[in-house]
């Protein structure tokens, strides 16, 4: 079935989706990925969101997604506030230049490598900027601070990442196994 | 014709002017510190402490063991010492009689529960169920049975933001407490700290024990912090680099104190007038 594009008929219902999957990977992101940490690392659920919905709807609605995302993960995390906004706006706005909205099975039809390098590219940017922002006047050298973190916290997301496409990859050949 | 024009262009670059627009809006939250704004702290921090008390169970998970562990363990190490700090006692106790200095350095600690850790990247948070109506206040100390964990961040009505010291931004001035070098503790991962700043011309040995300094008042002085696990050589750098090990991990405590020491107002002034004179 063809993807209804935004504005359309049903953005209501898309949207309110969204949240409610924004929602869902705040929780968990609350919740469960606090057991994940690795050196004070956590992977980041909501920027895998953000890069999803900016691929899927575009650049628009992917900055927004991001600003909105990342604002609700700074209200819950109790961090500094507009932090995650502006690291997850900037990750929804580079994720929405690879979007092809004229061709709704694009995603389907690109490669898992490429796909997961597409949300590298995302991850890099989101991270750096975060901690761009994060670091400390007396973390010295403040670029290594930088550069360190960000590494760290892209392979770590990116697992995550190429682990959730992988899943979806293999419920779309279940599905489409089912509906033949 | 103008307005129509730019109108034009604004659609053509709308998702430029999306992006500039909220990177704006996040950069002038930045700006804004919610504790300073109290309807948005309120908000934020009931809605957290509400949160966080539904799924306390979650957060904790085996915390509550591991503590038991740990006091218990904590427990016959301070049998053995609770003999000796007797004798020490009664002789301090003479001897503050005669210098006249006051006892009781907290008289008015106030207890309060745990009810999660909040883990982001590179920073932890904790929620007490203890706030301004309790007597708290944004800056002071907090202590577990173990050493200190961090200070109040930001309070409301009923409930109080600890920021741990398990937070890359965090720095706490400390002294080891055998050869009394002062520090920068800072944290680096789970498990270890950094003290910085230490001159390498100071012999520091594995196994001291790690307290906050007088050097700054932002926390009392004395209060236990961990132990020193390793020394190395700061590289380039004419310092130690001294690895220490936290006296229990923040995510295992459920119990705390608050004490009620807010910095001097008039010292931290002077400090800051003095920094802004010598930059």
């Amino acid at each position: 079935m063809a993807r209804v594009p935004l504005p359309g008929a049903r953005v209501w219902l898309r949207i309110l989706g969204y949240a409610i999957a924004a929602l869902c990977g705040v929780l968990l992101q609350v919740l469960l990925f606090p057991l994940l940490a690795v050196a004070g690392i956590v992977p980041d659920l909501l920027v895998v969101l953000t890069l999803w919905i900016a691929l899927r709807e575009g650049q628009v609605a992917g900055t927004v997604a991001g600003f909105a995302s990342g604002l609700l993960l700074d209200v819950v995390m109790q961090g500094q506030l507009g932090l995650h906004a502006f690291a997850k706006t900037l990750a929804g706005f580079v994720g929405g230049f690879f979007a092809h909205l004229d061709d709704p099975e694009w995603l389907r039809a690109l490669q898992l490598w490429r796909l997961s390098g597409i949300f590298a590219v995302g991850i890099v940017v989101h991270n750096l900027a975060y901690f761009a922002l994060f670091v400390h006047p007396l973390d010295v050298p403040p670029l290594l601070f930088v550069l360190k973190y960000t590494g760290a916290a892209t392979g770590y997301t990116l697992l995550l990442a190429v682990l959730l496409l992988l899943g979806w990859r293999l419920w779309e050949r279940r599905g489409l196994t089912s509906a033949r | 014709m103008v307005v129509q024009r730019l109108a034009l262009v604004v659609v053509r670059l709308r998702a430029y002017v999306v992006l500039v627009a909220l990177l704006l809006a996040s950069l002038g939250l930045m700006a804004l510190d919610p504790v300073r704004v109290p309807g948005v702290s309120v908000l934020w921090l009931v809605s957290i402490g509400v949160v966080q008390r539904l799924t306390g169970g979650l957060l904790h998970p085996g915390g509550l063991e591991r503590e038991n562990e740990l006091l218990r363990q904590l427990n016959t190490e301070l049998m053995l010492e609770v003999t000796q700090l007797r004798r020490a006692f009664a002789e301090n106790q003479q001897l503050r009689q005669l210098l006249g200095l006051r006892e009781q350095r907290f008289p008015e600690a106030v207890p309060a529960e745990v009810l999660g850790v909040t883990i982001g990247q590179l920073q932890a948070f904790a929620t007490l169920n203890r706030g301004a109506a309790d007597g708290l206040r944004p800056g002071m100390p907090v202590l577990s049975p173990f050493g200190l964990l961090g200070s109040v961040r930001a309070v409301s009505q009923h409930f109080a933001v600890v920021e741990l010291l398990e937070n890359r931004h965090v720095r706490v001035a400390v002294r080891l407490q055998s050869s009394g070098a002062e520090g920068i503790l800072a944290w680096e991962e789970e498990g270890k700290f950094v003290v910085h700043y230490v001159p390498s011309s100071i012999p520091v040995q594995a196994g001291e024990r790690v307290v906050t300094s007088a050097a700054s008042d932002r926390f009392p002085p004395d209060l236990p912090i961990g132990v020193v696990r390793d020394v190395q050589r700061e590289p380039t750098l004419p310092f130690h680099r001294i690895v220490v090990a936290p006296l229990v991990p923040a995510r295992a405590v459920r119990y705390v104190v608050v004490l009620r020491h807010v910095p001097n107002p008039e010292r931290r002034a002077l400090e800051e007038r003095f920094l802004g004179l010598t930059r």
